[in-house]
């Protein structure tokens, strides 16, 4: 019994993970929308609005790879606190991929609220 | 004071050091820049940490960004792709098709048209090698059933077309597959071609 629940309590996490490693470029691209960010901002910024708590050595590589793919771009700052800090902002390319990945998630997720009602109907 | 600045300085080099170990398929200055972007973000965190008065700010720090050979790792994943769009090796640019089938069509693509396209090729290399060695049974056959490449056990009446010329025409046909392979394969992998675009588009 036992080992059965640690499994389906792996399996939840796993899954959870699964999911969240899905949205990561998306998650990433969209606090970019608005301002350039760089790195530990973006963190900050997932952890506060979104409540994500990314590991801080997936975010770099993935950065890297936005910006191969032309989605970013990055310019070195100094900064007041003395450390010269390396900021990411969307392209052109970037900000069409992101509104087109929104558009993808807004239909993707009212599919499966709709498919979820009838499941919270039932749980309350 | 200055021996805990000096212990700290130590332990992000030897950190950075373990990194850069794990980058050597990057040229120096990309090596430098992802070093550098990582020296910065850990000396954010530590002042960070030390403000929320952790004894050890940099070690706090370093455990927080991670194993710096899995570090290493996923920034090598990055590049495999890029550079497989620069190579011509075969088996590279088809082991990056394979890893890419897991993210989607454009993948999927790759990897199938890469796997059709060497065999293709292969198929044409071998029949070149089997007319130099067994010049009766390989060639351009023609017959009651129609027209066959390659190898034939039991001829019904078949006649061979290319004689000789069978051999050349083989190995041109298997460089103009091999090529054309492996550039549609180039444009495929990269990370911003204009097919990238379209399938991204259609996926």
């Amino acid at each position: 019994m036992y080992i059965a629940m640690e499994g389906n309590s792996n399996h939840g996490e796993r899954w959870e993970a699964q999911l969240r490693k899905g949205c990561l470029d998306l998650v990433i691209l969209a606090v970019l929308w608005e301002e350039r960010l760089y790195g530990l901002e973006i963190l900050r910024r997932l952890e506060q609005i979104a409540g994500l708590d990314l590991a801080e050595g997936t975010l770099y590589p993935i950065l890297m790879r936005l910006k191969q793919e032309g989605l970013l771009e990055s310019t070195w700052v100094e900064a007041e606190t003395g450390h010269p800090r390396k900021y990411y902002r969307l392209t052109r390319v970037g900000r069409q991929r992101t509104g087109k990945m929104c558009q993808s998630w807004e239909e993707f997720s009212q599919g499966i609220s709709r498919l979820l009602a009838p499941v919270k109907e039932s749980d309350r | 004071m200055i021996a805990a600045t000096v212990h700290s300085t130590d332990a992000i080099s030897a950190y950075l050091q373990r990194v850069q170990n794990g980058l050597k398929q990057f040229d120096a200055a990309t090596q430098q820049e992802i070093l550098s972007e990582m020296q910065v973000h850990i000396r954010e965190r530590a002042d960070e940490f030390e403000q929320r008065g952790s004894s050890a700010p940099v070690e706090d720090a370093l455990l927080a960004l991670g194993d710096p050979t899995v570090l290493a790792q996923q920034f090598a994943e990055v590049s495999v792709q890029q550079r497989a769009s620069r190579s011509f090796s075969p088996w590279l640019l088809l082991r990056t098709a394979a890893r890419m089938m897991i993210l989607g069509a454009r993948g999927m693509v790759a990897f199938f048209v890469g796997l059709i396209g060497y065999s293709t090729a292969l198929a044409f290399f071998v029949g070149a090698f089997g007319k130099l060695f067994y010049p009766d049974r390989f060639g351009l056959w023609v017959g009651p059933h129609g027209v066959a490449w390659g190898s034939l056990s039991n001829l019904h009446g078949e006649r061979e077309l290319a004689g000789g010329s069978f051999l050349y025409l083989s190995l041109i046909l298997a460089f103009v597959a091999g090529s054309l392979t492996t550039l549609l394969l180039r444009w495929l992998v990269r990370p911003t071609g204009w097919i990238g675009h379209l399938l991204r588009r259609l996926r």
